[in-house]
This record gives C-alpha cells, structure tokens and sequence, in this order.
C-alpha cells in the first residue's frame, strides 16, 4: 500500500458521488433553472458535446492527432500511477510529496474499479490482487515443517535472478517469450521492448519472496514451483506442496492483466463516466 | 479427436547443476538435464537448440519438427525430480482448435526417448494446468 492510497480512495468515493449527483441533476427538470447560467447539468452536457464535435473537427483535419492523443493520455495515466515510471525527487520531503500523489490516483482508480461490479454504489475493501488468501498460505507448510530458515528467505523482498535480473522479473501475461513471430517475419522471437513493455508483463514488485512465486504460481500454468539457495534447510518452493492451484476464470484474467493494462482500462472506463480528465484538486496526483 | 497432455513429471539420476554466488543463486538447476533430453532428440533426427537459463523457471530451448516451432522447458526444484514443459509455439498455434500432427507426433518420439533412457524414471504427462495437482498419465498422447 502506498501513503496516499486511503486519501485516493477517498477522493474517488467524492467524484463517484460527485458523479451520480451530476446524473441526478441531469434528471431533474428543474436543474436548468435553478443553477446560475451555464452552470446547469445539461448546459456542461451541451458544452461536453460541443467540445466533442470541435474535437471531431480537428481530428478530421489531423488525423494523426488521435493517436498523439491517446499516446500522450496514456504516458499522464501511467506516469501519476507507477513510481517507477517518473524520476525520484531530490530530497525526501519532495519523494514523500510524490509517493502520496501516486497512492492517491491509484486509490481513486481502485476506488474506480472496485465498485463497478457493485453499481458504484458500494466501496468494497481494496483488492489489487484476487485470491488473495492463496498468497498468504505460500509459506503455511513450510512454516508447519519447522524450515523457519525458508520462511524467513521467503519473507525476504521478492528479487530477480539470471537473464531477467535489473529488468524486473514477472510474467509475460500476453506474449510469452516462447511464442514466435509469423514466418513471414522470420518466426524468431518477439523484440525485447514488446516483451517486457509494461502493457505485456505482470511485475511482481512490492511482493515478497515467497508471495512472488505463489502468485506465479497461480497465474502461470508453467510455473511450478522454486528452488531455494543450498544453505536452507530445504531444497525449494512448491506451489503443490503449498496447495497452490493455477487460478481459472475472472481471478487468473484480473491477476494476469498488467498494471498498466489496468490502469488504461481504468482510465477508459473512468473517462467515459467523466471520472478522469477534469480539473485536479491543486495537486501533483489526477 | 486426439487430446494431448503436454507437460510431464518425472525422476532423473543428475547432478545438482544450480550455480550460487554469495549465497543467492546466479543459475537455477536443470541445464544438464535439459542437455540430456536435447541430446535425446537430436539422436531421433531433431535439431534442437542450446538450453538457456530462464530463472526459477528453470532451462529452455526450442526445435523443430516437420516445420513446427517447439519449445521444451525443464524446471527442478526438488532433489532429482523434474518438471518438463512442452509448446507449440509456432504462431497462431494456441488459437488452433486441436493440435497439429507433427506436435502430436513430437509428444510420442519425446516420450518414446525419454523412457528409452534409464537416467530417466516414473515419467508421468498432464494436461498443464493439472501438473500442480498430481493426477498425470502414462503417455502424452490420448485418442
């Protein structure tokens, strides 16, 4: 949990009511001749639209201008969500500044998402990841079995090892780095930078060791289990042993989307009921 | 229609290959015997690649067979017992509906090969999905 996630959660329960009272207004006939002028629901759904034919307009003269667009709606989203896509401040009060900005529109996209299936009417306790008791039990039985030296390795901040070691390692959800091109392309590999971009790979930072590798686990059917360094008192990690499954259904398809990915479609979905986009409230976060 | 289980337990008498440098593994074990079953298939006529470290995943590499992309991955975690994975990886293969022959045939030469060998014990195939389970079969191949 990052300082700033409580805050975003609630910012996002303020514009989701903020939101549904602006449908409300929209509803209510007399709304147009109660607000001071401009200012009613359906004056700003006609300034909205307004802008959207001016947009059209634009679009049609530029056509590549959408794309720029898009790229550049998309650089801001990832950006305000994912600490490591903008540079640490220089001192610490600036780096506290910038993590609680990040934590804030991360709450508010989780506030966001975590109540679509309810409606928006319900604000369920934040859930970044599903199942997430099986992560918890990652180390139950080799708790149980007295390896207290692997349980604590297990604990320790999940890092990366071999070819994927300064890269970040984590699961390629889309495209594996098994599959291969058409042949017309050659039939080797995927390029590197499709591979690892943050819309293709689950990242498991901020997980432990042992919390990394049931998740894995739980959303790779190829990913059994780890071998553990030779002065523990067991050899490896095994997600059968832990009663670990691969995960199946909404769960594998939440867990296996990269954050990036979520935060796009968050954003989307967010946008297009008005969430996103508007004014900010002075600060550094959206 | 044919149903293939694609990935594979079993027990092999090989060193402990994993590599550490200050107490943290540097390579995860499996590369001799990746090696080995490379080996194997290259014996059946097969053109395989060299094994290359994949993290706790282990080794992988892939080959070809009658035109089909292939991939093998082996992964250990355990004293002698190992996890083998197999793929299809030629493009637009996981949106097939069965699998082609040539990777059906794959399956039966690797598990003809791997039970030729007596390094090689108690070789078991599933379904992937099944491997965490432990309810696997005595060949790959089901009609």
């Amino acid at each position: 949990m990052v300082a700033g996630n409580a805050a975003g959660v609630n910012r996002g329960a303020v514009h989701m009511a903020e939101d549904l009272a602006f449908l409300n207004r929209l509803a209510d006939p007399s709304d147009r001749f109660e607000s001071p002028p401009g200012t009613s629901a359906g004056a700003q759904l006609a300034d909205a639209g307004k802008a959207l034919v001016d947009y059209g307009g634009s679009v049609w003269a530029n056509p590549h201008r959408v794309f720029d667009d898009l790229q550049s709606g998309a650089n801001k989203v990832y950006a305000g969500l994912v600490p490591s896509a903008t540079p640490t401040a220089d001192t610490f009060a600036g780096e506290v500044g910038r993590m609680y900005g990040i934590g804030k529109n991360q709450g508010e996209l989780a506030a966001n998402i975590a109540s679509l299936p309810a409606g928006g009417e319900a604000l369920g306790p934040l859930r970044t990841l599903r199942g997430a008791s099986q992560l918890r039990k990652a180390t139950r039985y080799l708790d149980e079995a007295g390896h207290l030296d692997a349980v604590a390795y297990l604990e320790k901040p999940y890092r990366t090892t071999g070819p994927a070691k300064g890269r970040g390692k984590g699961d390629h959800a889309v495209l594996k780095e098994r599959d291969r091109l058409p042949k017309i392309l050659g039939g080797g590999p995927w390029p590197r930078s499709i591979l690892d971009s943050p819309f293709n790979r689950v990242q498991f930072k901020g997980l432990t060791q042992g919390q990394a590798y049931a998740l894995h686990a739980m959303i790779d059917d190829r990913s059994y289990g780890a071998r553990l360094p030779n002065n523990l008192s067991v050899k490896g990690w095994s997600a059968r042993k832990a009663g670990i499954d691969t995960q199946t259904g909404f769960d594998r398809a939440w867990n296996r989307t990269p954050e990036a990915t979520k935060t796009l479609m968050g954003s989307l979905v967010g946008g297009a009921v008005g969430t996103t986009g508007e004014a900010l409230d002075g600060d550094e976060s959206w | 229609m044919v149903k293939i289980y694609p990935s594979a337990e079993f027990d092999a008498d090989f060193p402990d290959d994993m590599v550490e440098e200050d107490g943290e593994i540097a390579l995860f074990p499996g590369r001799n015997v990746a090696e080995a079953i490379a080996d194997l298939l290259r014996r059946a006529g097969l053109t395989p690649g060299e094994p290359t470290h994949q993290g706790e995943h282990g080794w992988v590499f892939d080959t070809k067979f009658k035109e089909r992309a292939l991939w093998i991955q082996v992964t250990t975690f355990e004293d002698q017992h190992f996890y083998m994975d197999t793929e299809d990886t030629t493009f637009m293969s996981r949106f097939l509906r069965a699998p082609k022959a040539a990777y059906v045939e794959f399956l039966v030469v690797l598990n003809r090969e791997i039970n030729a060998d007596s390094r090689f014990r108690n070789l078991t195939w599933f379904a992937a999905k099944d491997l965490k389970r432990n309810n696997g079969m005595a060949t790959p191949v089901e009609d």
